[in-house]
C-alpha cells in the first residue's frame, strides 16, 4: 500500500506542471514531494525514529500538505498502538484526497481496530463506491458484519470477495459464520472447497477433520487429520484430534510417539495431559496416569473430564477415597452424566457406604439411557445385596440397552463386562424361582450379549447338566467357533443340581434354540 | 436349601474421557508462595532482641552495685 501511495504521488507535478507553464513557479511545485522516497526508504526498513524525523521536517516545509508524509505517520502510530491518532490522522488524509480509496480503506481499518464496527462498515461502503473491484474491501466488510452479528450481509461479502480473488482467510471467516450459526454441513461444505483451493493449509485440514469428528465420519477425520500432520508433524491440534481418535482404537503406543512431540512444544496443555494419562492408563501404568491426570488437574482445576478419569484411575487402583473426592468434583461440574454417578456408586460400595450407593446408583439409570454398563453394575449390587428381584429386573434392563445399541451401532462390547454379563445371568438364572418364560429369554440375550468367541465360555456354568452341555457343544460346532477359547478362571458360582421336570423342560428349549439357528 | 454366595465384582470402564480440542477456559492464578516472615519484621525482631539485652545488662549491674553498697 505505502508503495502504491508512493506510484501515485509521482504522477501529479507531470499534471501541475502542464497546467501551469510559467518558467517562475516551475522549480517550487517539486518541494512537496521533494522527500518522500526517504520517508518510504525509512519506512520498509523499519527505522520509524528517521523517518518520524523526516516526516516532522517536510510537513513543516509543506504546511501539513504533503499526504504522503501523513498517511506514514499515520501507519508508524497504528504500529505502536496510537490507533486513535492514527485515525484522525488517516481522516485528514481523506479530507486531501477525497477520491482516493486507500485512504479510506485506512480511515476503517482504524475504525475496526477500535471497535467501532458500525461506522467501520459505513467507511467501508463509501470506499466500495470508489473501487469496485477490491477483494479486501469485501472481505473486511463480511468480517464487520460478522461482528455485527448480520451473518448474511457477512456470507453475501465473503463470497463477493471470494469470486474477486480467493484467499484462504476468505474462507476460514465463512466457515466460522456457518459454525456461528450452527450449520455444520455448509461449514464442511465451505472447508472443502478452502482444502481444494489450498491443500497444504493446515489449518483448514485440522478444522476440517475437528467438524467431521463432530459428525462421526471418523474416516475422513482420520483422512484429513493425517493430511495436516504430513504438512506439520508438530501441529499441535491436529495431534491432539487423532491422538484421541487413536486411543480410542487402542493404538496408546502411538499416540504416545506423537504427544511426546507436542508435550516439548506446549507443556501446559491441559488436554494434552490429559491424553497422555489416558494413554498410561490404557497400557495399565496406572502412577504415570495419576501423575499426569495431576498436572493436567493443576493446569484446568475446572474441567470434569480430567476429574472424570483421575476418578476411575483411583477406582482402578483401589484408592476409594481419593476416587471418591474426584468423583464428587467432577459430578459438581458435569450434574447430568450418569456414567459419574455409576463410578460414585462403586467408590461408596468399596467404601461400605451401601445406602448411598443405592441412591447413586438409582440417579445413574435416572440420567443414563444408553449404557449398558449402568444397569449391570446396578445389578451386581443388588444380587451382593441378596435383592434377586432387583437384579433380575436391571439385568433386564441392561439386555434393552444392548439390544437397543446391536440394533443401532454393531459395537464391541467390553469383554469383562460380557464375561460379567454372563455370570450374573447364570447366578440370577439359578438363584429365582423357574418360571417358564424367564429361562427362555435370558438364553437368548446371552447369545446375542455374545461375541463369538465368548460364546465357547457358556459351556462352564452350565456344566451339570449333561443334556445342557452336549447342546452347548452342538452349539459351539455349528457356529465354528474355535475350541482354545477358555475361561482362565472356574465359575464363581457353583451350580446345584434341579428336580428332574425342569430337566426336562431344558433340552427342549435347547433343542428349539438350535432349530432357529 | 442353602447357597454359597458368592461376590461379583462391578466393571469399570475401559476407556476414559478424551478431549479432541482445546477449548479456551477459565483459570486459576496461581498462588505465590510467601515467605513466613518479611525482612521488615525480622528487622525489629532484631533491633528488639537488641534493646532486651542492653536492659537486662543494666538490671544487672543496678543489682551488683546494690549488694556492694549493703
Amino acid at each position: 500500500m505505502a508503495e502504491e501511495k508512493l506510484g501515485m504521488k509521482t504522477q501529479v507535478p507531470a499534471s501541475i506542471e502542464s497546467q501551469k507553464p510559467r518558467p517562475k513557479k516551475a522549480p517550487e511545485f517539486p518541494i512537496v514531494e521533494k522527500l518522500n522516497w526517504l520517508i518510504h526508504l525509512y519506512y520498509i526498513r523499519k527505522d520509524y525514529e528517521a523517518c518520524k524525523a523526516v516526516i516532522k521536517e517536510q510537513l513543516q516545509e509543506t504546511q501539513g500538505l504533503c499526504e504522503y508524509a501523513i498517511y506514514v505517520q499515520a501507519l508508524i502510530f497504528r504500529l505502536e498502538g496510537n490507533i486513535q491518532e492514527s485515525l484522525e490522522l488517516f481522516q485528514t488524509c481523506a479530507v486531501l484526497s477525497p477520491q482516493c480509496a486507500d485512504n479510506l480503506k485506512q480511515v476503517a481499518r482504524s475504525l475496526f481496530l477500535l471497535g467501532k464496527h458500525k461506522a467501520a462498515t459505513e467507511v467501508y461502503n463509501e470506499a466500495a463506491k470508489l473501487n469496485q473491484k477490491d477483494w479486501e474491501i469485501c472481505h473486511n466488510l463480511g468480517v464487520c458484519y460478522t461482528y455485527l452479528k448480520q451473518f448474511s450481509k457477512a456470507q453475501d461479502q465473503l463470497h463477493s470477495a471470494l469470486q474477486l480473488n480467493k484467499h484462504d482467510l476468505t474462507y476460514i471467516m465463512l466457515g466460522k459464520i456457518h459454525l456461528l450459526q450452527g450449520d455444520l454441513d455448509k461449514a464442511i461444505e465451505i472447508y472443502k472447497k478452502a482444502v481444494e483451493f489450498s491443500p497444504e493449509n493446515t489449518e483448514l485440514l485440522t478444522t476440517l477433520g475437528l467438524l467431521y469428528l463432530q459428525l462421526g465420519v471418523y474416516q475422513k477425520a482420520f483422512e484429513h487429520l493425517g493430511n495436516a500432520l504430513t504438512y506439520d508433524p508438530a501441529n499441535y491440534k491436529a495431534i491432539l484430534a487423532a491422538g484421541s481418535m487413536m486411543q480410542t482404537h487402542g493404538d496408546f503406543d502411538v499416540a504416545l510417539t506423537k504427544y511426546r512431540v507436542v508435550a516439548c512444544a506446549i507443556p501446559e496443555s491441559p488436554p494434552l495431559w490429559n491424553n497422555i494419562g489416558m494413554c498410561f492408563f490404557g497400557k495399565k501404568k496406572y502412577v504415570a496416569a495419576i501423575s499426569c491426570l495431576k498436572r493436567a488437574n493443576y493446569l484446568a482445576p475446572f474441567d470434569w473430564k480430567i476429574l472424570y478419569n483421575l476418578g476411575l484411575v483411583h477406582l482402578t487402583m483401589q484408592q476409594y477415597a481419593s476416587a471418591f473426592h474426584f468423583l464428587s468434583a467432577a459430578i459438581n461440574f458435569q450434574p447430568k452424566m450418569g456414567e459419574l454417578y455409576m463410578l460414585l456408586a462403586v467408590a461408596l460400595t468399596n467404601l461400605e457406604d451401601i445406602e448411598n450407593a443405592k441412591r447413586a446408583y438409582v440417579e445413574a439409570v435416572r440420567l443414563d439411557k444408553c449404557n449398558p454398563l449402568v444397569n449391570l453394575n446396578y445389578a451386581v449390587l443388588l444380587y451382593n445385596q441378596g435383592e434377586k428381584k432387583g437384579a433380575l429386573a436391571q439385568y433386564q434392563e441392561m439386555e434393552k440397552k444392548v439390544h437397543f445399541l446391536k440394533d443401532n451401532n454393531p459395537l464391541e462390547f467390553d469383554s469383562e463386562m460380557v464375561e460379567m454379563a454372563q455370570k450374573l445371568g447364570a447366578a440370577l438364572q439359578v438363584g429365582e424361582a423357574l418360571v417358564w418364560t424367564k429361562p427362555v429369554k435370558d438364553p437368548k440375550s446371552k447369545h446375542r450379549t455374545n461375541s463369538g468367541s465368548k460364546s465357547a465360555t457358556l459351556q462352564q456354568p452350565l456344566g451339570s447338566f449333561q443334556a445342557l452341555g452336549q447342546a452347548m457343544s452342538s452349539a459351539a460346532a455349528h457356529r465354528k467357533i474355535p475350541s482354545g477359547a477358555q475361561l482362565t478362571k472356574p465359575p464363581s458360582l457353583p451350580l446345584e443340581p434341579e428336580p428332574e421336570p425342569t430337566v426336562e423342560a431344558s433340552p427342549t428349549e435347547a433343542s428349539e434354540q438350535n432349530k432357529e439357528k | 436349601m442353602a447357597e454359597v454366595k458368592s461376590m461379583f465384582r462391578e466393571v469399570l470402564p475401559k476407556q476414559g474421557q478424551l478431549s479432541v480440542e482445546d477449548v479456551t477456559t477459565m483459570v486459576l492464578c496461581k498462588p505465590k508462595l510467601l515467605p513466613l516472615k518479611s525482612l521488615t519484621l525480622e528487622r525489629l525482631e532484631k533491633m528488639q532482641q537488641t534493646a532486651q539485652d542492653t536492659v537486662r545488662q543494666q538490671e544487672m549491674a543496678e543489682k551488683d552495685n546494690r549488694q556492694i553498697t549493703h
